[in-house]
């Protein structure tokens, strides 16, 4: 799997429905630190958030089987794994009544190791790239409730109370920015 | 209702943010709309790519080990289903209090019986969950002890400095699979809040190899990957806060160059 030209993710996830070990480390390499700026990002803390990587890939090789690639990309069936996880588990957490302590929450914010400048993960920063200049061309009124949505798992009425909005503007808001978004990468993923 | 309000819903449900009403009326419309239930898919998945704009991190190296074992770990066989209990007695009811009183003894005996039964296999599950994870553990190390004889591998040593002057450490690295492996002994307790972290430095920057703790008898590995294209100059450990730090903050405890 070490070879220059990178393996389509389609491929690998076949091999890793027939619980090829390699494929399946190939694909960890590949979309670890995804999931994990996404989980830290949702959580906060990072034994929070390693052990719901844990959990992301620990189903990843369970039900990769069922991934049918006619219904979605590789990475975006990760990220949906990834979110539902790391939600739940603040959930349970806010349910426990824990809060995660501002130095830790902080610690988090501020990555070990920015992944960067290797060729392998050229394809991913591309992506990245997009996604990023997408949501940076949102008004930063749109982009919020959707951030909040995303990331904190906050329904259209938490998070017109949240941001003090209507909740008719809140949810126009998110509508354009969806629609805005969805425009913005089918341009970039077509191609 | 039309398909373009349908489609509007669908902008919000796509990130789980509709409310119960507005859930079930899109639901219901969704089961006979093919066209609606395709939009919705293509809606979900730009909702889903929104994780791409949190920052990525590199989660820690031995993240992967965890996984290798938690794989292993579930894919332990199952055990066995548990046999079932005795078949229940009949007892046909009776004014007798000596029958009443046999019974609720029995009946509590076998109950209790039934507890421990669920206790033990409880314990057997989690004890061969136990042996797989260790079972996995050798495997790596295994792995990690033969990776040391190829061809491509040198070995640096790294010198105690005066935070630890009497530890030694050995960098076995490969330049061309990027690994590198260190070993480290008399290393005494990074203390309280605190952990060693690894670092590759190269010409102008420094970088985290990830975080260790020695133990008991100051002796640790640490395995990672140098993902950076720089060729590293030295390796240096450091204490920091436990968690680790994106920048060298504490005192040099080892340092050699590659």
């Amino acid at each position: 799997l070490d070879t220059q030209q990178p393996v389509a993710d389609v491929d690998l996830m076949r091999r890793v429905a027939q619980q090829d070990q390699a494929a399946f480390e190939a694909l960890y390499d590949r979309y670890a630190a995804l999931v994990y700026g996404v989980t830290l990002k949702v959580l906060g803390s990072r034994p929070d958030a390693e052990e719901v990587v844990l959990d992301v890939f620990a189903q990843a090789w369970r039900t990769a089987g069922r991934y049918d690639p006619q219904r979605g990309r590789v990475d975006a069936w990760l990220l949906v794994i990834a979110r539902s996880r790391s939600l739940d588990k603040l959930r349970a957490r806010q349910r426990d009544g824990k809060v995660v302590e501002a130095s830790e929450a902080k610690a988090a914010e501020a990555p070990v190791v920015t992944i960067s400048g290797p060729e392998k993960d050229l394809l991913i920063a591309e992506r990245r790239a997009a996604v990023v200049a997408a949501l940076e061309d949102l008004p930063a009124a749109q982009r919020l409730p959707l951030e909040l949505a995303y990331y904190k798992g906050l329904s259209q009425t938490e998070i017109a109370e949240a941001t003090g909005e209507a909740l008719g503007t809140v949810k126009t808001r998110m509508r354009l920015g969806m629609g805005k978004l969805r425009e913005a990468l089918a341009s970039w993923w077509s191609n | 209702m039309d398909c373009a309000h349908y489609q509007e819903l669908n902008a919000l449900h796509a990130l789980d943010a509709l409310d119960a009403e507005g859930r079930r009326a899109l639901e219901a419309h969704l089961a006979g709309c093919a066209a609606c239930a395709a939009d919705l898919a293509a809606m979900r998945e730009t909702a889903s790519l929104i994780g791409y704009g949190a920052p990525p991190v590199a989660p820690p190296a031995d993240l992967k080990d965890r996984l290798r074992a938690r794989l292993a770990a579930e894919s332990a066989p199952p055990a066995p289903a548990a046999p079932s209990g005795p078949a229940p007695v009949a007892v046909r009811a009776r004014s007798d209090w000596a029958w009443k009183v046999a019974c609720l003894v029995l009946g509590l005996g076998l109950l209790a019986s039934l507890a421990r039964q669920a206790t033990l296999q409880q314990d057997l599950g989690a004890v061969r969950a136990k042996n797989a994870e260790l079972a996995a553990q050798v495997l790596v190390a295994q792995e990690r002890l033969a990776s040391l004889g190829a061809r491509d591998v040198r070995v640096v040593s790294l010198a105690g400095q005066p935070g630890a002057p009497d530890a030694a450490a050995r960098l076995f690295w490969s330049p061309e699979r990027k690994a590198w492996l260190l070993a480290v002994a008399e290393l005494p307790p990074a203390g309280p809040g605190k952990t060693y972290q690894l670092w590759a430095v190269t010409q102008d920057a420094k970088l985290s190899m990830g975080t260790f703790e020695p133990n008991a008898r100051g002796g640790g590995f640490l395995e990672t990957r140098l993902e950076a294209p720089a060729r590293p100059l030295a390796a240096a450990i450091s204490v920091e806060p436990t968690g680790g730090v994106p920048q060298p903050t504490g005192p040099i405890v080892m340092l050699g160059n590659l």
